[in-house]
C-alpha cells in the first residue's frame, strides 16, 4: 500500500467518527415500560406511560414515575409526554400495554396499529383489558417492593402461564388480522393492594364484545391450547370437593361439512392426579371413575355454555372458523352465515391417576 | 483479443457453488415471503420449487453457452455477433450487473435506516459500504470469492433462530395444501425468480474457474442449497404469521426476529440486520467486479479505474435515490430486465451460438 492509500484509510474512520448517532446512555433516558390507553371521547383517548426511575444511592428502591396525556395518535400523545420528561423517552422496552374497558369497547385499532408499525416495539409484549382506569393502575402503589411496571408484568405473565391462555402482542395480531378467527385478551383488575388478572375480554374484529370470568378462561384455555400442569376443582355428585393438580391438556377441533353444513367438535383430552379428597377413598377405582365423570361433565357443561355465548355474538376467539378454513372444500361467506347457528360439539376425555403421599 | 485470465488468478470449480448461492441470498429474503403471498396464498411454497426448478434448467444453459465458448460472455458476443453488435450487448449486461449491485446496497441502506439508524442520513452508510466493497473488490477475483464464501458462513448462523418463532408456530397455516389456481402459482413462480437473480454473474467470472465444465455440478448445487434456504424461512413465515398479517409485513423475516428471546439483547434485529451485511456484501462485491471487469474487456481502461468509475455513479445514484417508492421502482425495473434476459436472452443465445458455430465450421 503507497502512502496515499493509507492516507486516505486512516482519515475515512477519523472523518466518518463524527457521525456515529448519540449514544444513549441508561441513567439519561426515560425507559418506558408500561403503557396504558384510557377513553375520553370519540375522538381522542388518554395516553399513560408509567416508567421507574433508580435514584442515585446504593440502596434506593425504584421510584415510579408516570406521564399522561391526551391526544388523537399515539404519536401527539407521545410528545405531549415528551414535554414534560426532563430526559428523552424511549419506547424500546416496553413490556406492557393496558386497554381500559371502555375503550377496548369502541374500538382498540389506532393504538394497535401504530404499536405494531414502530420497529423499536417487540413481539412479546402483553397487551391486557383492564376494569379500571388504566391510569389509575399505572399511577398507583402496591404491597410489592419491586417497580411497579415490573409488578404488573409479572402478575399477568405468571398468569399466562397457569391459569389463561398465552397471549402476546403477536398472537393478538395473528388473531386480530386473520379472517376466521377473533382476538381476544387478558381481564386485569385492581383489589386492594393487589393487581389480579380476572378473566377474559372476548373481541369481536377491534373491538370489545364480552368479557368472561376467571373460571370460564380456565376452559377456555383447555380448549384453546396444549398445556401442562395445570390444576382443577370440581364438586362430585356427594358434595365432596375434590381437586386435579398437576393436569395436562391437549385440546383438537374438527369441523365438518356435510351438505353444505359445517358441524364441529372439540375433543379434549385431560388427564391429572387426584388430590385433596378429604373423605374419599381415592385408591378405590369407583371413586376415580366418579371424578373422571364429574370432570368430564363439568367441563363440557361451561364450554358449552361459553361456545354458546361466543355464537350468540358472533365472535370466534377459539378460532374454529381457522380449523375449517383448513378444509379445501371451505366457503368464508356460507361459513359466515351459519357459524352463529351451527352445531359445536364438545366431548372431553379425563384420565385421572390417584396419587398423594398418604394411602 | 480476449486472453484468458491467469492461471494463478483462478479459484476451483466448488467455489461456484458459494459464489452462485451468495449471489442468489441477498436483501430479497429478508421480504420476498410477502410478495409471493399476495399472488398464490399460502400455497406459494410450491412457486418456490418450480421457479428454483426452472433456474437450474437456465444453469444447464448458461454451461452449454460457456462450454461451448469457454469465455466470458463478451468474448462469446464478439465471437457470435461480431465487435459492435456484441460489444453493444455485452454493454447492457455490466450495466445489468452494475444496476444489480445498486439495487442491493440501496435497499439494504434502507433497512438499515428504518429498522436501526433512523436518524442517521444515507449517504453516511452507502460511503463505508462503498469503501468496503472497493477495497475487496481491488484484491481481485480471488479476494471476492473469499468475501462470498465468509459472507455465507457468518450467515448461517441466522438460520438458528428461526427455533423462536417456531414455538409460535401454527402449522394447519399450512393447510389445504394447494389452494391457489395454475396462474396464481405461475404469477407467483414469475415473482419468486426474482430471489434467484444473480446467477447470470457466472458468465463473467467463468474463466476465472479452473477446468471450468467441472464446475457445473457446484452450480447446481448452490442453486439447490437457495431453494432450500428460501423453503425453510417460507416454512417458517408461514406458520408464524396468519396470512393477511403477512400481506401487510414488508420485511417479514425481520419481523420474524421480533420474537426472538436472547437475555442479553431484547432486540434481536439489530444483531441479524448487522450480520446480514455480510450476506449482502458478496452480492455488491460481485455485482462490481463484474461490471468494472466487463468495462475492461470492451474499452481500453484498466479494470481498477473503471471500477472507480463504478463506486463513483454507485455513490451518487444511491444518494440520489431518496424515497420508497423510487427504490421500489428501481427494483422493479431492474428484476424484470433480469427475468427477461436469463427466460428469453439465455436460450435465445444458446440457439444463437449452436447455428453460428455450425456455419462457421462448414
Amino acid at each position: 500500500m503507497n502512502v496515499k492509500n493509507y492516507l486516505c484509510c486512516s482519515l475515512i474512520p477519523i472523518l466518518l467518527a463524527g457521525c456515529t448517532p448519540s449514544p444513549k446512555v441508561l441513567e439519561d433516558i426515560q425507559l418506558v415500560q408500561t403503557i396504558g390507553y384510557d377513553y375520553v371521547n370519540g375522538e381522542e383517548f388518554e395516553g399513560t406511560a408509567g416508567s421507574s426511575n433508580i435514584p442515585p444511592g446504593e440502596q434506593s428502591l425504584p421510584v415510579n414515575e408516570v406521564f399522561t396525556a391526551t391526544g388523537k395518535t399515539s404519536k401527539r400523545i407521545r410528545q405531549k409526554i415528551q414535554a414534560e420528561s426532563a430526559r428523552p423517552i424511549v419506547v424500546g422496552r416496553v413490556g406492557l400495554v393496558i386497554f381500559n374497558q371502555e375503550l377496548a369497547e369502541n374500538g382498540i385499532e389506532i393504538q394497535i396499529d401504530s404499536l405494531q408499525r414502530n420497529p423499536s416495539i417487540g413481539r412479546k409484549l402483553l397487551l391486557v383489558v383492564s376494569k379500571e382506569k388504566a391510569k389509575d393502575i399505572i399511577d398507583s402503589n402496591y404491597s410489592q417492593s419491586d417497580s411497579v411496571s415490573q409488578y404488573l408484568i409479572d402478575v399477568v405473565e405468571q398468569n399466562l402461564e397457569q391459569t389463561i391462555p398465552k397471549v402476546n402482542l403477536h398472537r393478538f395480531l395473528v388473531h386480530y388480522y386473520s379472517k376466521d378467527a377473533d382476538p381476544f385478551l387478558p381481564l386485569i383488575e385492581k383489589q386492594g393492594k393487589h393487581l389480579k388478572v380476572s378473566g377474559l375480554g372476548i373481541f369481536k374484529d377491534n373491538k370489545l364484545v364480552d368479557t368472561i370470568s376467571f373460571g370460564d378462561a380456565y376452559i377456555f384455555k383447555i380448549l384453546y391450547e396444549k398445556f401442562r400442569r395445570g390444576q382443577f376443582e370440581v364438586e362430585l355428585s356427594g358434595g365432596e370437593d375434590v381437586s386435579l393438580e398437576n393436569l395436562s391438556s391437549k385440546p383438537k377441533i374438527m369441523v365438518d361439512k356435510r351438505n353444505g353444513k359445517y358441524t364441529a367438535a372439540f375433543k379434549v383430552k385431560v388427564s391429572g392426579r387426584a388430590m385433596e379428597g378429604v373423605d374419599l377413598d381415592l385408591t378405590d377405582k369407583k371413586t376415580i371413575e366418579r371424578i373422571e365423570k364429574a370432570v368430564e361433565r363439568e367441563i363440557t357443561e361451561r364450554a358449552e355454555k361459553m361456545v354458546k355465548r361466543f355464537q350468540e355474538l358472533n365472535t370466534d376467539p377459539l378460532r374454529i372458523g381457522e380449523k375449517a378454513r383448513q378444509r379445501s372444500d371451505f366457503n368464508r361467506k356460507e361459513w359466515k352465515e351459519q357459524y352463529s347457528q351451527m352445531e359445536i360439539k364438545i366431548e372431553a376425555d379425563v384420565n385421572a391417576v390417584q396419587s398423594g403421599i398418604i394411602e | 483479443m480476449f486472453p484468458l485470465p491467469k492461471e494463478d488468478k483462478k479459484v476451483s470449480p466448488y467455489f461456484v457453488f458459494y459464489l452462485i448461492h451468495a449471489m442468489q441470498i441477498g436483501v430479497g429474503i429478508l421480504g420476498f415471503e410477502r410478495i409471493i403471498v399476495q399472488t398464490a396464498g399460502y400455497s406459494a411454497w410450491i412457486a418456490i420449487l418450480t421457479s428454483g426448478a426452472s433456474i437450474i434448467g437456465l444453469i444447464w444453459v448458461s454451461y452449454r453457452i460457456l462450454n461451448k465458448g469457454n469465455n466470458d460472455i463478451v468474448a462469446i458476443h464478439a465471437e457470435i455477433m461480431g465487435k459492435w453488435i456484441g460489444g453493444f450487448f455485452s454493454f447492457l449486461f455490466l450495466l445489468y450487473f452494475f444496476a444489480f449491485a445498486l439495487v442491493v446496497l440501496r435497499s439494504y441502506v434502507e433497512v438499515l435506516q428504518v429498522w436501526v439508524f433512523p436518524e442517521v442520513s444515507e449517504w453516511i452508510f452507502v460511503l463505508i459500504i462503498i469503501f468496503l466493497a472497493y477495497s475487496y473488490v481491488t484484491g481481485g477475483f480471488r479476494v471476492v470469492t473469499g468475501v462470498s464464501y465468509l459472507g455465507i458462513l457468518y450467515g448461517l448462523p441466522l438460520l438458528l433462530v428461526k427455533f423462536y418463532p417456531l414455538q409460535y408456530a401454527d402449522y394447519g397455516n399450512l393447510l389445504p395444501i394447494l389452494n391457489a389456481s395454475p396462474a396464481e402459482l405461475f404469477k407467483a413462480s414469475k415473482e419468486m425468480t426474482l430471489n434467484f437473480l444473480g446467477f447470470e454473474t457466472l458468465f463473467m467470472f467463468y474463466p476465472f474457474i479452473k477446468d471450468g465444465p467441472k464446475s457445473e455440478k457446484w452450480a447446481y448445487f448452490g442453486v439447490l442449497f437457495s431453494i432450500f434456504i428460501y423453503l425453510l424461512t417460507a416454512f417458517v413465515t408461514f406458520v408464524y404469521f396468519n396470512q393477511e398479517q403477512l400481506k401487510g409485513t414488508i420485511w417479514a423475516t425481520l419481523t420474524l426476529w421480533k420474537i426472538v428471546d436472547l437475555i442479553i439483547v431484547e432486540r434481536f434485529e439489530y444483531i441479524g440486520i448487522s450480520v446480514w451485511f455480510f450476506a449482502i456484501l458478496p452480492n455488491i462485491c460481485i455485482g462490481l467486479w463484474c461490471a468494472s471487469r466487463g468495462m475492461n474487456r470492451l474499452f481500453p481502461v484498466s479494470q481498477r479505474s473503471a471500477l472507480r468509475i463504478f463506486c463513483l455513479l454507485l455513490f451518487f445514484i444511491s444518494v440520489l435515490l431518496t424515497n420508497r417508492q423510487q427504490i421500489d421502482l428501481l427494483q422493479k425495473a431492474v428484476s424484470q430486465i433480469g427475468l427477461y434476459t436469463i427466460y428469453f436472452y439465455l436460450p435465445c443465445l444458446l440457439v444463437l451460438q449452436y447455428i453460428i458455430m455450425k456455419v462457421k465450421k462448414a
